[in-house]
């Protein structure tokens, strides 16, 4: 078995080039099956079905009963490959599915999240993943546990992660259960279980391992997804080969056209608005960056969250645990940051071509100033006005349909863009793929996150420290179903929208884990006491307030609504953290040793998990 | 194990400063770039710059940052002995 593993790693690049080709060849097909008078349905149905079957395939060939292997992938995932697999545990059903409709919908200041959630990973290369990866921990809470001591720290941290990453992962199965529904046409709540089933099929038997292999492979099929339509676009557009470079004299363009068509200052009526429920009518410019205090402070405060958000989520830095050495788990981090870039800059690009497809009256594509009788019976706008994303209310009642009067979610941009831009079915169905992948890996790694630290923190470190390898690897099977059920019952019961969710998850790990975490690393002062304040004092006092806000009608301070709600923690676990180890005895010898060994990556690592 | 300790905490003051450069570089492209947003962008029909910069700009400021930074520690880590075998 070790042979043949052996022989896995070596021939990384061989096996998923031949997968990438496959998938290739898979579309092609599809492209072929459409020509030939094949219906959407079932290209939609063969395109999940087909990548569903090829994840839980990897899933179980991944098998494994040996805890290395289950909680780190048997530390022996090569930098570039952990890369990947980190850009598809990264990047999540917001990111494929909401975040080109959210720059669409939200212009310039939505940008923040761009610039959020790359930046963080300065912060995960140089103050944190290497030194957790020379620990030679299991999971983040085992790092807090073992470096401060006692089980109260390790608890804390276990809790923290829990909420977080449960938080995010009831975000993930909507997203899952969306495109499932979308693409196999089946009611919303039986696609919540139906993904859930795919996700578990991954992760169940291998744990990291198994998750790890079926990532790259999912990351594979998101960036194809999410680049080809885009270039495509551009390229009918005249705009450029690259739509990347060029999507800035699109975006000169666009402003021209919010002039012609009063973007900003013509908006929604209050009837229409309350008739168009969730949806919302494009209302602000594209590159309104604003010259307020508020403006740029709001900017900046969402910067700040997202980013110590990424450096604290367990699921994010648990992956650079399964690298060979300390040097790969840094490489590592620079690699993950390439491949998200790879979607994160190509997400405004979208977003503007989009927009210019839709505002331009030059365009056969365009329907804004054109007639309403026009646009409503496009096959697009019909079939997404069904699914209740996009709706059209004439209010001035002209037969002209105005800015303020087409009403979408954020969501269909990605989803629906290929229909829009009049590409064929084939590429919405790959879209829908590349959705269903982001959202499943997001998933799996959260889960497994979840599933990880409730079973080797909460049950081995403190319930049964004499539990065999065998057992405790059952527990963790068991957990992770558990957890998994539990996550998808509360996406069937339609809880919460699928961003919002996300960036709560962003500020209770950086409320709580943030400090502990960089502290443990920088300040040998800190200690047990500090840590537990900290944790307990940041997410307390960042619960608390997204409480008040989101659902005790308190006004926000300062603009920080509940998007933003680290800005209250973090500086309440920064403070409590520094006072109460101060107020109390320095770590001892022991403790400090640990420290000095994690700071250089010789040696051997802290921790001696079996 | 005098020179040792005197070699490792040597090291760990170089790594500290190399942090602190990066760090910097990293809060410049995060906060004060967009904090001038609205005047990066310019006249009506002058190339975005703000918006670029959002968009794109500190992107590939980040990564170019985190490769230089791993870079650097890897050849602090080997200056000083300290890196794995």
């Amino acid at each position: 078995m070790m042979k043949l593993e052996g022989g896995f790693i070596q021939n990384l690049g061989r096996v998923y080039g031949i997968y990438t080709l496959g998938f290739l060849g898979f579309v092609i097909l599809m492209a072929i099956l459409e020509q030939a008078g094949v219906s959407a349905d079932a290209i939609g149905w063969m395109f999940v079905g087909f990548t569903i079957l090829i994840y839980a395939l990897i899933g179980v060939l991944s098998r494994t009963m040996q805890s290395n292997e289950y909680y780190v992938a048997g530390r022996q995932v090569p930098a570039v490959f952990n890369g990947m697999a980190t850009a598809a545990d990264w990047m999540s059903g917001a990111s494929f599915i909401a975040m080109a409709g959210g720059i669409y919908l939200g212009g310039y200041p939505y940008m923040a999240f761009l610039v959020g959630w790359t930046g963080g990973y300065v912060l995960v290369a140089s103050l944190i993943a290497p030194y957790l990866r020379k620990f030679g921990c299991y999971t983040v809470p085992d790092f807090i546990g073992t470096r401060y001591g006692g089980n109260l720290a390790r608890l804390c941290a276990v809790i923290i992660l829990v909420v977080a990453s449960f938080t995010y992962v009831t975000a993930q199965i909507t997203g899952t259960g969306i495109v499932a529904s979308r693409a196999l046409a089946i009611p919303f709540e039986v696609g919540v279980w139906i993904g859930l089933a795919g996700i578990l099929f991954c992760s169940m038997l291998g744990g990291m391992k198994a998750v790890t292999w079926t990532q790259v492979a999912q990351y594979i099929v998101l960036i194809i997804a999410y680049l080809l339509p885009v270039f495509w676009m551009s390229n009918s557009l005249d705009y450029g080969l690259i739509p990347q470079f060029a999507q800035f004299d699109a975006v000169l363009r666009v402003q021209e056209l919010e002039a012609l068509h009063q973007v900003g200052t013509l908006k929604p009526t209050a009837a229409a608005a309350a008739e168009a429920g969730g949806l919302k009518a494009l209302s602000v410019g594209i590159n309104d960056a604003g010259d307020t205090l508020m403006a740029k402070w709001k900017f900046f405060t969402l910067v700040v969250c997202m980013m110590l958000g990424t450096a604290s989520l367990p699921h994010v830095l648990m992956r650079y645990f399964t690298t060979p050495s300390v040097k790969a788990a840094r490489q590592s981090v620079g690699w993950s940051l390439v491949f998200i870039f790879l979607l994160y800059f190509t997400a405004p690009a979208l977003a503007t071509f989009t927009k210019l497809s839709i505002l331009d009256p030059n365009l056969a594509t365009g329907i804004i100033g054109k007639s309403v009788a026009d646009a409503t019976a496009l096959d697009w706008v019909q079939k997404w006005s069904n699914v209740g994303f996009v709706k059209i209310i004439d209010g001035n009642g002209d037969g002209i349909l105005q800015i303020n009067e087409f009403f979408m979610k954020g969501d269909i941009v990605v989803l629906a863009t290929p229909e829009i831009a009049g590409l064929p079915y084939v590429i919405s169905g790959l879209v829908a793929a590349g959705g269903l992948a982001a959202a499943m890996s997001t998933a799996d790694g959260l889960l497994l996150a979840i599933a990880n630290a409730l079973s080797h923190d909460l049950y081995y470190k403190i319930i049964d420290p004499k539990a065999d390898t065998k057992t405790r690897l059952v527990v963790a099977r068991i957990l992770l179903l558990v957890v998994g059920a539990a996550a998808a019952y509360v996406a069937s019961a339609k809880l919460t929208g699928i961003l919002g969710a996300v960036a709560w998850a962003f500020c209770f790990a950086n409320s709580g884990l943030f400090f502990p975490l960089v502290l443990g690393v920088w300040w040998k002062r800190a200690n047990r006491a500090g840590a537990v304040a900290g944790m307990v004092g940041g997410f307390g006092a960042g619960a608390w307030y997204l409480y008040m806000v989101q659902f005790a009608g308190m006004t926000p301070w300062l603009g920080l609504d509940g998007l933003r709600f680290g800005m209250i923690g973090m500086p309440v676990s920064l403070v409590l953290m520094i006072v109460v180890s101060l107020m109390t005895e320095e770590p001892d010898e022991e403790t400090q040793k640990m420290v000095d060994a994690i700071r250089v990556p010789k040696g051997e690592t802290v921790t001696n998990n079996t | 194990m005098s020179n040792e300790a005197a070699g490792s905490s040597s090291h760990w003051e170089k790594s500290k400063s190399l942090l602190y450069v990066t760090l910097a570089i990293w809060a410049f492209f995060s906060f004060v770039v967009h904090w001038f947003g609205d005047a990066l962008n310019g006249e009506a029909g002058s190339f975005p710059l703000g918006y670029y910069m959002a968009g794109q700009g500190s992107q590939i400021a980040f990564v170019i940052l985190v490769f230089w930074f791993v870079t650097r520690q890897n050849r602090l880590d080997d200056e000083h002995g300290v890196s794995e075998e």
